[in-house]
C-alpha cells in the first residue's frame, strides 16, 4: 500500500504539538529539544545545546515564527534528522519579539535542507502561513510540511 | 568596503553558526531562484567561509563581524530578517540585473 506521506518523513505526528505553553524563550527551546529527545532523535546534551545555539544568535525567522536547533558541535548527539512542531496558545517573548510558532531541528548534515527551503516558500504564502499557525488538523499540518 | 558586480557572482555563501536551521532554509530558497542564472547557493559555518570560496556572502547582522573578518576582500551583506527581509531580495536582483553588491 502507498504510504500516505513522502520519503523521509522528517515530522511525525508525535513530534506535533498545539496549544502548548511556555513561560520564556528558553521554557520553549527546551520543549522543542524535549520532544526532540522523546522521538529519540537526540541524546539529551543536545537539549543544552539548543539553548546555547539561542545565545550566539537567535533563531527568530520572522512572522512569529523561530527554528531552534543546535550548535554546529552537538551533530554528535543527533541520531537521525527530524522536525518537531510546537506551537503555542500564546505568543512567547523572544528577545523583544513575538513567537507563535517554534519548529524545532535536529540533523547531522543537509538532508532536510530541501524541506526547509520549501517551508520558507510555505511560511511566506499567506494561505499556506494561516494554515501552519492556524489549522487545528495535525495531518494536515503533517501533509503540509511533509510534502 | 568591498563589492563586486552582480554579472560575476558565481557563488554565494550563507554564512551561518551551525548551518542547521534558518541559513540552510535560506540558501536552499535562493539557490532554487537563481540556479536558472548559474549561480551557485550554499550555506557554510562562519569559521569555514574561505574554503567555501564565496563571491558574495549574506549573513545575519549577529554574524557579520565574524563574517567580514574571515573574508575581509568579500563582499558580506548583512540582514535582519531570515523571512522576506528587502537585503536578501536586494542581492538576488543585482545578480539577476547586473548591479553592484556591496558591504554595508
Amino acid at each position: 500500500m502507498a504510504t500516505p506521506f513522502r520519503m523521509t518523513n522528517f515530522l511525525q505526528l508525535a513530534g506535533i504539538r498545539l496549544g502548548a505553553t511556555a513561560s520564556s524563550r528558553e521554557e520553549a527551546v527546551r520543549l522543542c529539544g524535549e520532544l526532540l529527545h522523546s522521538l529519540g532523535a537526540v541524546e539529551s546534551g543536545y537539549i543544552d545545546a539548543m539553548w546555547e545555539r539561542e545565545h550566539i544568535i537567535s533563531s527568530y525567522m520572522g512572522e512569529g515564527v523561530s527554528l531552534p536547533h543546535g550548535t554546529d558541535a552537538s551533530r554528535k548527539y543527533v541520531n537521525f534528522a527530524q522536525l518537531v512542531f510546537v506551537r503555542f496558545s500564546e505568543p512567547v517573548e523572544w528577545d523583544g519579539e513575538e513567537v507563535k510558532l517554534c519548529i524545532g531541528i535536529a540533523a547531522k548534515g543537509d538532508e532536510h535542507g530541501e524541506l526547509l527551503g520549501n517551508l520558507a516558500e510555505k511560511l511566506l504564502d499567506p494561505s499556506s502561513y494561516k494554515s501552519l499557525m492556524e489549522s487545528a488538523s495535525t495531518t494536515e499540518l503533517l501533509e503540509l510540511i511533509n510534502l | 568596503m568591498s563589492s563586486i558586480s552582480g554579472a560575476k557572482v558565481k557563488k554565494l555563501v550563507v554564512a551561518c553558526e551551525a548551518g542547521m536551521g534558518s541559513s540552510v532554509m535560506i540558501a536552499k530558497q535562493l539557490a532554487k531562484q537563481l540556479k536558472a542564472h548559474g549561480v551557485e547557493v550554499t550555506h557554510s559555518p562562519v569559521n569555514q567561509l574561505d574554503d567555501a570560496d564565496p563571491d558574495v556572502v549574506l549573513c545575519h547582522r549577529g554574524l557579520g563581524q565574524r563574517a567580514k573578518q574571515a573574508m575581509p576582500k568579500t563582499p558580506v551583506v548583512v540582514f535582519d530578517m531570515f523571512l522576506g527581509d528587502p537585503r536578501i531580495q536586494g542581492v538576488v536582483d543585482a545578480i539577476l540585473n547586473g548591479d553592484t553588491i556591496s558591504d554595508d
